[in-house]
This record gives C-alpha cells, structure tokens and sequence, in this order.
C-alpha cells in the first residue's frame, strides 16, 4: 500500500522513502571487467606456486610423529617442567672463582698438581724415547734387512756351503735371525773358522806381521 | 656480549682474561645444568665443569670461527661427561656395551642436592632406563630446549636419528609413568 507523506513524496508500508532504497555506492570505472581478469591471474599464480613448492619424501608421515612427539612432551610438561636438582647456595659464584683461579695458575705455568699417573706417563715417554734412540743407532750402524738377507741368499747360492761365509756377514745375519737352531750351526762354524786360522800361521809368520805392522 | 667479540677479546692477550671471564658468566650455567642432568650428582658436575671450561680455555685459540661457539662449549661438555660415566662404568665392571643407566640410580638416591618433588623424582627415575646417550638426548630437548640442527652439531648425529632418539625416548617415558601410577 503507497502512501503519501505531508511533503507529497511517495513511502513505502514503513513510511520510508522509495529512492532510499538505491545502492549509493560506486566503483571504479570498467572495475567488474578488471576484477575478474584479477582474480584469474591470482588464482593461476596460486596454482603455479603449489607447484613449484614441494616436500621432502617421508615428510608427511615425519610431520605425524613429530607432531605426536610435541603432544607427548607438551603432556609431559604439564605434569613435571623442571628437572629438580639444585645447587650450594653461591655455588655459580664459587665456581666462577675456582675455574679463574684454576686459568690463572696454569697461565703462570706453575705445576699446582701433578698426579702418579702423570709422572708415570713422563717415565713411560723417556724409556720409550730412549728405545726408538738406541733402535736408531743401531739400525744405522747396520747394514739393512734386506741387504744382509740379500748378502747371505747371495752367498750361499755361490758358494753352497755355510763355512765359506765371511763371519761379518754371519754375524749380521745373527743380528737380524737370532734362532736358537742358527746360533747353534754357526758357532759350530766360527769356532771352526778361528781353528782354522790359528793352525795356518806359524810363530815365526805371526812375528814378521806383527813387526810390520806395528 | 656476542660471541664474536668475546672471540676477539680472548685474541688479544691484554683483553683475554676478561673475555674468559665473560665467556664463563654466559655459558658456565647452561654447562653446569647440562652436565648436572646427565651425570646426576652434583659433586661429579662441579669438577667436570671445572675441567670443561679449563679445556675451553686451553683450545679457544684453535677454536674456527664458523662454527658456533656454544655448539663448541656444548661438544667439549658432552664429550668430557660421556668419558666419566664410561670411566664409571669400567670402575663398576659394567660393560660399554650395557646400554641401561640404572647404575646411577645411587647417585640420584645420594644427591643431597635434589628438591624435586614426586612427579619429578619419577620423571628421573624413569629417565634412568633409556640408555646414556638416548637420555642425553632427551634432557638436550626437553631441558635444554635445543633445536635438532644445534644438537646434530654437538653429538655429530643426524637430524633423523635425533629425532626418533627423543620420539622414543619420550614414548617409554609416558609407559614407566603410566605403569608406575
């Protein structure tokens, strides 16, 4: 049913005004026509950059027990937060002092302490030193492994018997095999060997080199 | 003060004890409790912390600056602990091998320095069945509220590892609870 008011405009049944009921809002110009062209841009990019973005393999079924690990701890913290210990009172203040003290003394290079062990380890580094010295030395003085081997293989293939054997070469190769069944052929045969000499010079022979050569 | 300049200072011998002293009163707590939690008795971790920090003392001149300072402190830490309570073990004529931490069960029942009350207590006593290093885990992340990449970095294990260390840790610590109740 229309109405008339006393200024003579048309209402409505609520007594309102008809025009009122008139969208006063505007847009930009050509905005329906952008706003779609808009919206099917974005949701292209949306789809490009799901895409483009992946997961580690495994990381769904990871992201379930991590999950389930945060809600057990997160329950397990409800009902105990801290651990309980404690400490001295002034402890951290104490030891503070105790660990600078300790950085200070040791900077000054005083010995504060020195324990059983350590000395021992000092003993067992000086014998141990003196052992690779002597070793040194001695393998210096030496011919090589391989050389009095190479010597003695040498040897015996020439000569095919072990009492023509110089007795240098025998004893360098006593130095590197000293097996008891070895000593015992070839001290048979130095003993053999300095009969041998004594028996070839006479008294007189011995004299006339001891005269010359003195 | 930041790490690095901390770094710097020890560098220079005129400013280098002031550095260490720095050093000690940023990281000495994080030290003490860290230790403290995995070899229970507060006497064992005052001398370690001491020898720790002596070490850190000794090597900051090797230590690389790309690596991070506290994840350094950290390592030295964890290795000087895992020593003692394997040196412990040897005394006890327990084998390396025997992966229960129970042997310590003592040191928790003697410490004169432990308040906690019942749940926490159980809590402790429930951590006393996961092997050492599993526990170590389990007191890096519950506690120490480290991030995996920082304690891969200190125990030189795996992200992966580490965590189904701790997501195992923490289911047999819900059983003993439960079962204990």
């Amino acid at each position: 049913m229309k109405k008339i008011g006393q200024n003579g405009n048309e209402k409505n049944e609520f007594g309102l005004n008809p025009n009122l009921k008139r969208n006063p809002f505007s847009v930009p110009t050509d905005y329906f026509q952008t706003s779609k062209k808009d919206i099917l841009q974005n949701i292209k990019l949306l789809n490009t950059a799901e895409s483009t973005f992946s997961t580690p393999s495994d990381y769904q079924s990871q992201l379930t027990q991590d999950i389930l690990t945060r809600v057990s701890e997160e329950k397990l913290k409800s009902l105990v937060h801290e651990d309980g210990f404690s400490v001295p009172e002034g402890f951290f203040n104490d030891l503070n002092k105790q660990i600078i003290a300790q950085t200070t003394k040791q900077s000054q290079v005083v010995p504060i302490k020195r324990s059983k062990n350590s000395w021992l380890s000092y003993g067992v580094a000086a014998c141990l030193a003196l052992a690779v010295s002597i070793f040194a030395i001695s393998y210096q003085t030496q011919p090589s492994e391989e050389t009095v081997e190479a010597d003695v293989t040498n040897l015996t293939s020439e000569f095919h018997s072990i009492d023509v054997l110089p007795t240098e070469t025998i004893i360098n190769y006593l130095a590197f095999y000293p097996e008891s069944g070895d000593l015992l052929i070839l001290s048979d045969h130095l003993a053999e060997e300095s009969d041998i000499y004594s028996d070839s010079f006479s008294a007189d022979e011995i004299e006339l080199y001891l005269k010359n050569s003195i | 003060m930041d790490d690095a300049l901390i770094l710097e200072k020890f560098a220079d011998s005129r400013t280098r004890d002031e550095a260490f002293e720095i050093l000690l009163t940023k990281y000495q707590q994080k030290v003490y409790w860290h230790v403290r939690r995995f070899v229970l008795d507060h006497e064992d971790a005052n001398d370690l912390v001491q020898d720790i920090f002596i070490k850190v003392w000794k090597n900051l001149d090797t230590f690389r600056a790309d690596a991070q300072l506290y994840t350094w402190i950290y390592r030295i830490a964890t290795n000087e602990s895992i020593t003692f309570l394997n040196r412990r073990k040897q005394k006890l004529n327990i084998s390396l091998d025997d992966e229960n931490s129970s042997y310590l069960a003592e040191s928790l029942a003697d410490t004169p320095y432990f308040n906690g009350n019942q749940a926490q207590l159980k809590l402790q006593k429930a951590l006393l069945t996961l092997p050492d290093k599993q526990r170590l885990v389990f007191n890096m992340k519950y506690f120490d509220d480290l991030k995996y990449d920082e304690m891969s970095d200190i125990l030189g294990t795996s992200v992966g590892a580490l965590k189904a260390s701790y997501h195992i840790a923490v289911k047999k610590i819900e059983r003993f609870l439960l079962e204990a109740d």
